[in-house]
């Protein structure tokens, strides 16, 4: 119990420190939001009259003629009641949350699953390479997936295009998440086209992150053989492959899930270069075009919600180990 | 414990031993691992330092404008050109001095805020610790590369420094934890208490005592962080977030992919600075690896044997 | 107990395979073990009783590994058994106790998970009530079926492990200092229990110790190791009234007993042989009180004394004329 309330307590305060860092930023930083909005706008030719300026900012909680505190206050709370004001970018006036609904579940679905496969992958092969000793694969594979774990996101993400998605004929679609052309709906077509178009950027994730999970499950699990209640397995008759994963891999899976969480951060940065590199209207795009055109309602919404979906997963992680690990029990 | 403190707490050496200078050579030269690491990190090192070189037929700006734009690879320029004509090979090569800079200095950074940030949380103990391990944890699950990319926007694009600053200020958060767990497991051992009844004040024995103690520790943050700097640096270069007139390959990148290298049959263009990240990155992991090899044998490859013989 | 022995072993050698070559960690050793009856194996520690023991339960791990010798289990050697016969042997017909029970349980399964794998690893049927029965054997509450090794305090572990080694009245059970994790009053429980239990089943076991006072009370074979060999090897009474090696003598001079006249101390002077590079002739003649010039020129070999067996010069036969040989070389 104890361990839960000191768990929501981290995730309050990070969340609140999120929050915080999203709300100092812009007032810290050479320029104001007002002068660059407006920059912004008479650059389009656009010309904004002080009063829609003023509504705008407002809307993100910047009103110069307010008190600071006053401010933050509002802001707090209006971040916290889903206010998230308006787009200023590319899709002036429409409401952030509409905008973040329509990207969020193709995120998540590209990233979501190209994530979790990954780290299942991981998992089950760098099983069995720390259980086979010795020959090959233990010789080959700690090295290439060092390799492919030190590769950056975006020039997979080239590397792949340039070998499936160039030229007259390409095997695989190279940008966006379907056929622009398509109606979308639950049909063959449309299914069809939103898979081939998710192959390449997924596979990019997959070759990226698997290596991580591989090289660390490897090395928790030799560490797992070296111990005692496994000889004791072997003692016991108890069939090898039963050992493996009963014995041996349940263990060494926990330092695992904790691993998963701290690697988190990379994904998220690997999602934000690969949907850039393949026009995948995902979050990850549009937090980019956000930045590019100052859309600052936007990037401040993404921020928080990047943020708590990353808080989310580490909790989840938390209870993970806390079902598999009779010891966290006790101690909590 | 969370999953955060679980995961970087397994990551601590199995026994931290002194190791003496002679034994930490001998093991790199045969750790095949941690010689092609070496190697490539030596090349990177001569690029950097030396770059006419490898390019003897260079005279004045490696920028210049050439002539002739968006040519294929041919015998006059190795790499083909850019949109403006500039010969891509040269500008490869003389961008490892940018890259590398920011590689080791954020690297070295990063690892500097993790030693004394982990190290001081453990031996302040009680609320001190209690705070930094929070700072800590906050930064550790803080998106940092969309906080990378709002900062470097807010603060003005293209800064270096800037970009250095906000690799090290978002880079530290992984190691402190690292250190802090040693730190706090070596407190205790023996060799420190015999340190304190000798007489030695707290801070000499952290830095003749326990920082010796814990290079292999360090040494492995620093080319953990090294290779954060270095994928993250060129990640932001990459999305434009860069000084655009800079010499990198982050940029070189940018450009490329501005210019539509790839759609346009230039892939060479568009992948070498790639594989200059991908090659520098990797150095330092393979680097890593080796050294997590090092010093817990037991990850090292297994020779199978015959284990049954027929005697009776 | 006498009959055909359940277990010879014969040459036995095992060796360490490490950077500076292979170790001879186990140097020709010879054991047989009579049904029922209990056999101590005593010695400092590093002299190669351990990993005799894990030799002859067929449990070492790379860099050790059987390089000679045979194991005869009934009969069947153990050591060129393909994996398949060796586990249908395993816990059926000789189970293992190993020291640290909290290292040799699995932490994050349950007591009773433990031992259903066990059962669940042969074909032999099994009372659905054995667990609860075996754990009633050792005194522990069937309760505990459901705890976690963590739960449980350190003596009701150790007997857990006990029970664990029971659940098919095995013929043989080896144990691998059992009671060093433990005070002493729990110790002598310990023992008792076990040679309660030995008394109603009749297993046999092969009891690993540094501890002589300990095996002195409950053995009646004694195997005296040093230095990879056995230098003595007899019934226990024997032994201790009269110890035929330097070393045992050594040994049981270091134990005092509270009853009996005031004696001074002696302990054994020096430290235990570096097994890369073993002295010459008799491996303990560096620390023997009694050593003479022949010791490192000549390999004992293991001569009958009386009841017991002893691997010291002083009882070789022809001494004498050795002697005398040695003295003509050295004058001339």
């Amino acid at each position: 119990m104890r361990f839960l309330v000191r768990r929501l307590g981290f995730f309050v305060l990070t969340l609140w420190a999120a929050m915080t860092l999203n709300f100092l930023i812009p007032r810290l930083m050479p320029g104001s939001p007002e002068q660059a909005l407006r920059d912004r706008f008479s650059k389009g030719g656009q010309i904004v009259t002080t009063d829609q300026l003023r509504r705008v900012l407002a809307e993100f909680g910047f009103d110069p003629g307010k008190n600071v505190g006053l401010q933050y206050l509002e802001y707090l709370k209006s971040m916290v009641t889903g206010h998230w004001g308006v787009s200023i970018g590319s899709s002036l006036g429409v409401p952030v949350t509409t905008l973040i609904g329509h990207a969020l579940p193709w995120t998540l679905g590209l990233v979501g699953i190209a994530t979790i496969l990954a780290f299942a992958l991981g998992t089950l092969i760098g099983m069995v390479a720390g259980w086979r000793r010795g020959g090959l694969i233990d010789g080959v594979v700690p090295p290439v997936f060092v390799v492919t774990s030190a590769l950056p996101y975006f020039w997979v993400a080239l590397l792949l295009i340039s070998l499936f998605a160039i030229g007259s004929h390409p095997l695989l679609p190279n940008d966006f998440n379907y056929d622009q052309g398509l109606h979308p709906g639950f049909n063959g077509p449309f299914i069809g086209s939103v898979i081939k178009h998710g192959i390449l950027p997924a596979g990019t994730i997959l070759i990226t992150a698997v290596g991580g999970g591989i090289l660390t499950m490897r090395n928790n699990m030799i560490t797992t053989l070296a111990e005692d209640y496994v000889r004791m397995a072997r003692a016991k008759g108890i069939p090898n492959r039963k050992i493996m994963v009963g014995y041996a891999a349940r263990n060494a899976f926990l330092p695992n899930l904790s691993g998963f969480a701290m690697s988190l951060g990379f994904v998220i940065a690997g999602t934000i270069l690969v949907e850039y590199v393949f026009n995948y209207p995902g979050l990850g795009y549009m937090f980019y075009n956000a930045t590019v055109s100052t859309d600052y309602p936007l990037l401040q919404a993404l921020f928080l919600l990047v943020t708590l979906a990353v808080l989310i997963c580490v909790l989840l992680c938390d209870f993970a180990v806390f079902l598999l690990d009779p010891r966290a029990r006790a101690k909590g | 414990m969370s999953v955060i403190a679980a995961g970087t707490a397994t990551e601590t050496p199995v026994a931290p031993t002194r190791r003496g200078r002679r034994g930490v050579w001998r093991a790199i030269l045969r750790n095949r691992k941690a010689m092609a690491g070496a190697i490539l990190f030596v090349l990177f090192c001569l690029l950097a330092a030396f770059p006419h070189l490898f390019v003897p037929w260079l005279h004045g700006d490696p920028q210049a404008v050439g002539t002739e734009p968006l040519q294929h690879p041919s015998s006059k320029h190795w790499l083909g050109t850019t949109g403006l004509g500039q010969d891509v090979y040269t500008e490869l090569i003389y961008s490892t001095r940018e890259s590398l800079l920011i590689a080791l200095v954020a690297g070295a950074g990063a690892t500097v805020l993790s030693v004394l940030i982990g190290v001081s949380a453990a031996y302040l103990g009680g609320g001190a610790d209690d705070l930094l391990s929070m700072l800590t944890d906050i930064f550790l699950v803080l998106p940092t590369f969309p906080l990378i990319i709002v900062l470097a926007t807010y603060a003005g694009k293209g800064s270096l420094s800037v970009i250095i600053v906000v690799l090290i200020v978002t880079g530290w958060s992984y190691g402190a934890r690292q250190m802090r767990a040693q730190a706090l497991s070596l407190r205790n051992r023996e060799f420190l208490e015999s340190a304190r009844v000798r007489g030695e004040r707290s801070s000499y024995i952290i830095i003749h005592e326990v920082l010796p103690t814990m290079t292999s520790l360090i040494l492995a943050n620093f080319l953990g962080a090294a290779l954060y700097a270095v994928l993250t640096a060129a990640g932001l270069q990459f999305l434009g977030l860069g000084d655009p007139n800079s010499l990198s390959w982050g940029t070189m990148l940018y450009w490329a992919q501005n210019q539509g290298a790839l759609v346009n049959g230039l892939p060479a263009w568009a992948l070498a600075p790639g594989l200059a990240v991908a090659l520098l990155g990797v150095s330092f992991a393979l680097l890593n690896y080796a050294f997590d090899e090092i010093s817990n044998p037991a990850l090292r490859p297994v020779r199978r044997r015959r284990v049954r013989s027929a005697h009776s | 107990m006498s009959g055909q022995p359940i277990l010879e072993v014969r040459d036995l050698t095992v060796d360490y395979q490490t950077d500076r070559g292979a170790i001879v960690a186990v140097d020709n050793v010879d054991l047989d073990v009579h049904v029922g009856e209990f056999v101590g194996v005593v010695g400092e520690s590093g002299c190669g009783k351990s990993t005799l023991l894990f030799a002859i339960a067929q449990l070492l791990t790379s860099p050790a590994a059987i390089t000679n010798g045979s194991v005869l289990f009934r009969g069947q050697n153990l050591v060129t058994m393909n994996d398949k016969s060796l586990n249908a042997l395993r816990w059926r017909d000789f189970s293992v106790v190993m020291q640290s029970a909290m290292n040799a349980l699995n932490p994050v399964k349950s007591i009773g998970a433990q031992f259903r794998d066990a059962i669940a690893a042969h074909d032999e049927p099994v009372a659905d009530e054995r667990p609860a029965e075996v754990l009633r054997l050792v005194g522990i509450d069937p309760i505990h079926l459901k705890s976690f090794p963590h739960q449980l305090s350190g003596g009701m572990r150790q007997r857990a492990m006990i029970a664990m080694a029971l659940l098919f009245t095995p013929d043989l059970i080896i144990m691998d200092e059992p009671t060093s994790a433990l005070d002493v009053v729990a110790q002598r429980s310990l023992m008792m229990q076990v040679k309660e239990l030995q008394r109603e089943l009749g297993f046999a076991v092969i009891f690993v110790t540094h501890d002589m006072s300990l095996v002195s009370h409950f053995s009646e074979k004694l195997l005296v190791m040093y230095a990879g060999q056995v230098v003595e090897f007899g019934d226990t009474a024997s032994i201790f009234e009269s110890p035929a090696h330097p070393y045992s003598k050594g040994l049981l001079e270091a134990f005092p007993s509270i009853r009996g006249p005031k004696v001074a101390l002696t302990g054994i002077p020096g430290s235990p042989p570096d097994l890369a590079n073993p002295p010459s002739g008799c491996r303990f003649h560096p620390r023997c009180p009694q050593a003479t010039d022949l010791c490192p020129k000549i390999e004992p070999e293991f001569y009958q004394v009386g009841e017991v067996k002893a691997r010291c010069l002083l009882h070789e036969p022809n001494r004498a004329a050795l002697l005398a040989e040695l003295q003509r070389e050295a004058s001339s």
